[in-house]
């Protein structure tokens, strides 16, 4: 579904998968569908492991997004919570106009989808001198 | 942050470890941390980068 919707919205909104740390690797909190699936990972400890673990990762859920990693610091997930897995959306300049709870239960990309949907008819309601809450996830171009 | 009623007892070292426990730091409306990003063949950029000129998506996770 998360490449569905990369498809379906990237001309509108910019996209980025932010790679963190291990959900269930096989040196912290195994899982057994993990083992079924073969899905079998250490915690990486440098960069150059993330970075093997996460094309891995991509190539398999064939998801074709910009891919970019946290830091071994980790700056990124903490900032965000995000770990195990979490869905955001930033308005242009940054301002957080959409945070979904966290993973694996709070993980909804339906719930993105419609977010995404109601702000794409926030900027159509705008160009037609419509009103709407989510009006400034997109700001209005400065006067030329 | 309450555990949820299926993660077994010896998965909270862990949890801590990773910040699971720990209350969002960030909420609705706040402004995002501008932080360093790596990109998957070394070239580093930033969160900031990438809102500077659209409306972000940040799907956070790992493969495990």
């Amino acid at each position: 579904m998360l490449q569905t919707l990369y498809e379906e919205f990237r001309a509108r909104f910019e996209f980025a998968v932010i790679y963190i740390q291990e959900a269930h690797p096989t040196d912290g909190w195994q899982v057994p569908s993990n083992l079924v699936d073969g899905i079998e990972y250490a915690q990486p400890r440098t960069m150059e492991e993330r970075r093997a673990v996460a094309a891995d990762c991509c190539h398999a859920l064939e998801l074709s997004a910009p891919l970019y990693l946290d830091g071994m610091d980790n700056a990124v997930d903490q900032a965000f919570n995000a770990w195990p897995e979490r869905l955001c959306v930033l308005a242009a300049g940054g301002r957080i106009v959409y945070r979904g709870e966290r993973g694996p239960y709070g993980f909804d990309p339906l719930e993105l989808e419609e977010f995404l949907e109601r702000s794409e008819s926030s900027q159509e309601a705008r160009r037609f001198g419509g009103r709407s809450p989510d009006s400034d996830i997109h700001p209005a171009p400065l006067p030329s | 942050m309450q555990l949820p009623v299926d993660v077994p007892r010896e998965a909270v070292p862990f949890l801590t470890e990773v910040g699971y426990l720990d209350e969002d730091r960030l909420a609705l409306g706040d402004q995002a941390p501008d932080l360093p990003l790596h990109g998957p063949e070394g070239v580093s950029t930033s969160l900031g980068a990438l809102w500077a000129n659209r409306p972000l998506v940040l799907i956070f996770g790992s493969y495990t």
